[in-house]
């Protein structure tokens, strides 16, 4: 079954310049997993062992809060999900869980240390990655404060 | 040295500057070119006094008593070596620098094994190669490099480092060394080499890094394919 996403993950930026073996080796390290519309896969708050790379399809990020579920983004394919939990060794931030027919690779916590410690170029572009949506995230609530202030001064 | 700084300080820790290639005072040494730069470190890498181990699955077991090299691919003997033959071979020795894609830089090493250019003589290189695959004990590890600088004179497969056998995690009991390329061409634990018409990606090739790997600019080097 990974020949079948080797290919297609060859197009990801993450892994650009890799061969279909390079990405295949990178697959085989994980597990591949289908889900359904609706399947949660990562719960907010739960301990982290394991991140997600999207292979196909789309996932919602969202957290409930007032017993109401606020979607933060959707995650499409080639995005990781759960790596800086995973690597901060915190509590899971937000919940995930597949909007449409999808397929996930699952890296356990051994599994992306060590790609994190061997691949260096990998490594760099997961964590260019993950402090890109970090500070994203930073500036929209910057964002969201700015027009806050605005209203209180106005 | 006490017994006590043998334990607590790095023997391969360097604490000078490295010699120039005219310090080195042994006449059978072939000087790799590269240390005759006016700067010995590439763009982008920084020197090291230290040797730091860095590889794609750490130090495979590897049984000295059992240990073969082979030679195959595009060759008129395909050959195979015990250790105790390999050994027999005539050694050249080679002062070069070492540059490792991770960006820190060696210099001055001594490296005594066997030359590459002799390991082609014996199994008769058929003029249709043009690359060369480096085949490893750890775990199917490969490495793909171009046959000119396989071929370069200051090439060979070590088995010794500044006069000591290189120790396991430094790829011992022979580990290729190709001084004109970033380190992860010179491949540890090596076990063969296989000469090919086409290239052919490697272990860390297939995973974006360079086909050939020149340290030395244009630019930051050719460490990946996609930059």
């Amino acid at each position: 079954m990974n020949e079948k996403y080797a290919e297609l993950i060859t197009g990801f930026p993450l892994f650009n310049g890799f061969t279909v073996n390079g990405t295949k080796r990178i697959l085989d390290a994980g597990e591949v997993k289908d889900c359904a519309p609706g399947d949660v896969l990562l719960k907010e708050g739960d301990s982290a062992d394991f991140a997600l790379l999207v292979l196909t399809g789309t996932l919602e990020v969202f957290v409930e809060r007032n017993g109401q579920d606020l979607i933060l983004t959707e995650a499409q394919p080639g995005t990781i999900l759960g790596e800086l939990a995973l690597i901060c060794g915190i509590p899971r931030s937000a919940s995930v869980r597949a909007k449409e027919p999808s397929t996930v690779l699952e890296w356990s916590d051994e599994t992306l240390r060590t790609l994190l410690l061997r691949d260096r170029s990998l490594a760099h572009r997961i964590f260019r990655q993950a402090l890109r949506t970090l500070v994203e995230k930073e500036q929209s609530l910057i964002d969201e404060l700015a027009k806050g202030q605005g209203a209180v001064n106005r | 040295m006490s017994f006590l700084d043998g334990l607590i300080k790095d023997p391969k820790y360097q604490d000078t500057d490295p010699r120039k290639p005219e310090e080195v005072s042994d006449p059978d040494l072939i000087i790799s070119p590269d240390t005759r730069r006016e700067n010995r470190i590439p763009p982008g890498q920084t020197r090291t006094k230290k040797w730091p181990v860095l590889d794609a699955h750490g130090a495979p077991p590897v049984d000295l008593a059992t240990w073969q090299f082979e030679v195959d691919g595009l060759v008129e003997r395909p050959l195979t070596f015990s250790l105790d033959e390999f050994m027999q071979l005539p050694p050249v020795k080679v002062y070069s620098d070492f540059h490792c894609v991770t960006r820190w830089s060696r210099l001055d090493n001594v490296w005594t094994g066997v030359s590459t250019s002799e390991i082609a003589k014996l199994a008769g290189v058929k003029p249709e190669s043009k690359f060369v695959l480096a085949l490893a004990y750890d775990y199917g590890w490969t490495t793909n490099v171009p046959i000119e600088y396989f071929l370069k004179e200051d090439s060979l497969f070590a088995f010794l480092h500044d006069g000591a056998p290189i120790p396991p995690e430094h790829g011992g009991p022979v580990r290729l060394i190709i001084p004109q390329l970033y380190a992860w061409k010179s491949a540890k634990w090596v076990k063969g080499v296989r000469f090919l018409a086409a290239d052919q990606p490697g272990f860390w090739e297939e995973g974006g890094y360079h086909m050939r790997g020149v340290p030395w600019g244009p630019g930051d080097g050719e460490r990946f394919r996609w930059s």
